[in-house]
């Protein structure tokens, strides 16, 4: 990250660090000082969510954070709880619409019934199904109780009213049994009421007046039920208040959290970007000021006559391609820096040599990498001496974990194989190459339409050379990667012991059943390779 | 290879800056082209087809057309695709572009891609090769292919070994001649095999690269634009620039292995932009 930073500071990216210490002085402010910081208590959730999500948003909207306007009024958790919380409790009151009419079960069938006027009883249970159903509709349209109070209000004013209506259907000495059945549909009342009035004053006098309610019902057939009765309506309250507290509370804090991995999100990506922006802008910096303007300076000024122009000229133009193609040659150590600077050096020689191609995934121990930049050099010497041809010449390099390769290919009059094995100047590269396993390949016509290839390669390498640097390393794998890496090798080494172990089984199975074929058959003469046991047994043979 | 040997190529060029058209121009003359037709802007080579007797058989046509103070006609794809249009072989060219703008040339359907600096030689093989139907695959061309088909694998019909093999000798240098035959192939089925390159490559853009709305919005995401306001300068929906957004985190999941898999769609389109060097919203 620190690296990272650094091209923050350079000229051109002067106002970034102090904007970075404001996003992450917000981001601080936002943790510690208002809702959801270490002075967080569950009883504050309310307010803490509202003040959440007032604090974020600004926050956001401010745009240090940057997910700007991301998040809906409400949190997208809080919104989709809210819902399902609403939904819950619509479809909790949609069932119990069915004890409703519970009481008219005996007369359908052919029992005495409780009501004296069963018309009005029937219509206390429509109206009971007409409400659940509005109430459904409510729910799904509006999606959230809290927001919607009115509708509270009117279930329970509704529910009043159908305890009145159903104690009127029934006599008065039955009313107690008669109006167990809606108490179901009343009790879900006192917890809707819960959930979407919670403490406020208002919500509060709604169970004391569903309790009211009903002892008026049902007087004058009170019996100790009454109480029982009553306390419903305080339990389911308190229930479902408690209940709404506590998903809201948390969904508040998931929403913030959410909020934040976003933000956070967000920031890295920006910080990435900027950071490759600020880096890429010294690149351009580089590649223009110190290699093309020059050139350009020179050439406008009419010094073209300068016989070091064209290679400098050469030299710019193939940074402003390495600039403009993404590679990133300046930065780069190891192998490619080393091509790279051995392109360079051709450049100047009048080589039209292409932006080395190809990848290099592994890095080569750094003295086989000098090896190769060694034969490499040498090979784009030969170009250069013998060719005659310095246009369209490719360097590619491919180095992977199966080894390496890097091919010189020109178009021109293609050279003797043999000066390669020969007394030039790959005699004295061949030897460090072969000290790795590796070698030059030579083509040329006819095997190619025209021109030469080298191929400079060489076998995959193992970790480090057995020596007691790698017995060291193997002893304190200091990463988690040399662990596994040593892990894997623990595991090749068991790999091959269990194949050695197994060929020798074969090889002794395979041997004694051979035995065993040719004793049956009676093949006195065997081919007398030594087997342990195998002369005893063919001895009781006949 | 003399001039005389050769049957009469009917060459056009797409160049804007003069000094480098005419120095092409007479590099093609001298190797016994013909050259009917010099434009700067592709549009001028269309009306040049309608008064010869049959297109340009091969057009060599410059990727980036839109010097300052011309007025702005068709450049890079968009101008490669309408002299294919035409029923032109396009050899695109350019001074220096990167592998995706070549690529977008390739899809856009050019037959090859050289850069103005490569030698006559190079021209001229790259104009046999194209009037004969074929490919003309420099060796960065061969990489940028591969390039792309390790970064974004198709699901089917994606490039066989063989056709690996094949892009693998390009890019070090071998002529489709050499590359055939390191491969037992006779020159026409090389060009079937590269045929279907061409044809991958295509389906990789359709598959990965961001649709246009989608480069839209990332364009105004990066500017630090809300939902909203993204919504409302598109005239489209929230849900839709939601849709939208989740789209580009798919590809830019798909693109970038190494990403975590949750990231947000927003931090996605904020590094999409990134990879696409859209610019950076400025600190407030």
């Amino acid at each position: 990250m620190a690296a990272h930073l650094t091209p923050l500071s350079s000229p051109e990216g002067k106002g970034d660090p102090a904007r970075w210490a404001r996003t992450l002085y917000t981001h601080e402010a936002q943790r510690e000082g208002r809702p959801g910081g270490p002075n967080f208590k569950p009883g504050h959730a309310r307010v803490a969510a509202a003040a959440a999500s007032r604090a974020l948003r600004r926050a956001l909207a401010s745009r240090t954070l940057g997910v700007a306007e991301a998040l809906p009024a409400r949190g997208r958790v809080a919104a989709r709880i809210e819902e399902r919380m609403a939904l819950a409790i619509a479809l909790v009151r949609g069932t119990m619409v069915v004890l409703v009419f519970a009481p008219q079960l005996p007369a359908l069938l052919g029992r005495a019934r409780l009501q004296a006027r069963p018309r009005l009883a029937l219509a206390g249970g429509l109206a009971a199904a007409g409400e659940a159903a509005w109430v459904l509709y409510r729910v799904r349209r509006r999606g959230a109780i809290t927001s919607d109070t009115d509708w509270v209000t009117t279930d329970v004013v509704f529910s009043l009213l159908l305890m009145l209506l159903t104690s009127r259907s029934v006599a008065p000495d039955q009313r107690n049994a008669g109006l167990t059945a809606s108490l179901s549909f009343t009790l879900s009342s006192a917890g809707l009421a819960g959930l979407g009035l919670g403490r406020r004053p208002a919500g509060l006098a709604v169970p004391f007046l569903l309790a009211l309610g009903w002892t008026a019902s049902v007087w004058p057939d009170v019996s100790v039920k009454l109480i029982s009765d009553c306390l419903g309506y305080v339990l389911w309250y308190v229930a479902c208040a408690l209940m709404g507290r506590g998903f809201r509370a948390m969904a508040a804090l998931a929403d913030r959290a959410q909020a934040e991995a976003e933000a956070a999100w967000v920031t890295a990506a920006e910080q990435r970007h900027l950071a490759e922006l600020a880096r890429e802008r010294e690149q351009a910096f580089r590649a223009i000021h110190d290699e093309l303007l020059p050139v350009v300076d020179a050439v406008a000024q009419q010094r073209a006559e300068d016989p070091r122009l064209p290679a400098v000229a050469r030299r710019a133009a193939a940074a402003a391609r390495d600039l403009i193609l993404g590679r990133r040659s300046f930065a780069e150590a190891g192998l490619g820096a080393l091509l790279a600077e051995v392109r360079d050096e051709y450049l100047d020689y009048g080589l039209e040599l292409s932006p080395w191609g190809g990848a290099i995934e592994v890095e080569p121990p750094p003295e086989l990498a000098r090896a190769v930049a060694a034969a490499t050099r040498e090979a784009l010497r030969n170009v250069h001496k013998y060719a005659g041809n310095l246009n369209d010449i490719t360097l590619h390099a491919e180095v992977t974990e199966d080894g390496g390769e890097i091919v010189v290919r020109d178009q021109g009059a293609g050279f003797d194989p043999r000066s390669v094995t020969g007394r030039g100047g790959f005699a004295r590269i061949y030897p460090a190459l072969q000290r790795w396993g590796g070698g030059v390949q030579v083509l040329s016509a006819p095997q190619l339409e025209r021109g030469t290839e080298v191929t400079i390669w060489w076998p995959a390498q193992a970790p480090s050379a057995p020596d007691e640097t790698s017995a060291l390393r193997v002893a304190v794998p200091s990463t988690a990667e040399g662990a596994a890496e040593e892990q894997v090798r623990v595991w090749r080494l068991r790999a091959a012991g269990l194949q050695r172990f197994g060929q020798k089984l074969a090889r002794r199975t395979g041997a004694w059943v051979s035995a065993q074929i040719s004793a049956r058959q009676g093949w006195a003469g065997n081919d007398g390779r030594g087997k342990a046991g195998d002369p005893g047994r063919r001895r009781r043979r006949p | 290879m003399t001039a005389e040997a050769k049957p009469a190529i009917q060459v056009a060029v797409v160049e804007d800056h003069e000094i480098t058209r005419d120095g092409l121009v007479a590099r093609l003359h001298l190797a016994g082209y013909a050259v009917v037709a010099q434009a700067d802007a592709v549009e001028a080579i269309g009306e040049a087809a309608r008064t010869l007797p049959r297109p340009p058989q091969v057009v060599i046509c410059d990727l980036n057309l839109r010097l300052p103070g011309r007025t702005p006609g068709r450049s890079g794809a968009e101008a490669i695709r309408y002299l294919v249009d035409l029923g032109c072989a396009v050899l695109a060219t350019s001074g220096v572009a990167t592998p995706d703008e070549v690529l977008d040339a390739v899809v856009a359907g050019a037959h090859g891609y050289l850069e103005k600096t490569a030698s006559s030689q190079a021209f001229v093989r790259a104009v046999s090769a194209l009037a004969a139907g074929s490919y003309y695959v420099t060796p960065a061309l061969a990489e940028s292919l591969l390039k792309d088909a390790e970064l974004r694998p198709l699901q089917q019909d994606e490039l066989t070994t063989q056709a690996r093999t094949a892009l693998r000798y390009f890019a070090r240098g071998n002529t489709a001649d050499e590359v055939a035959a390191k491969l037992g192939l006779v020159p026409g089925r090389l060009t079937a095999l590269l045929d279907r390159v061409w044809d991958a490559a295509r389906r990789r853009r359709r598959r990965y690269a961001l649709a246009p709305r989608e480069r839209e919005v990332v364009a105004l995401v990066a500017q630090g634009r809300s939902h909203q306001e993204i919504a409302a300068q598109l005239g489209i929906s929230q849900p839709w620039v939601a849709d939208l957004l989740a789209h580009i985190r798919d590809k830019y999941l798909a693109t970038h292995p190494d990403a975590s898999p949750t990231l947000s769609p927003l931090a996605a389109a904020h590094l999409s932009a990134a990879d696409l060097g859209i610019g950076v919203r400025h600190a407030t």
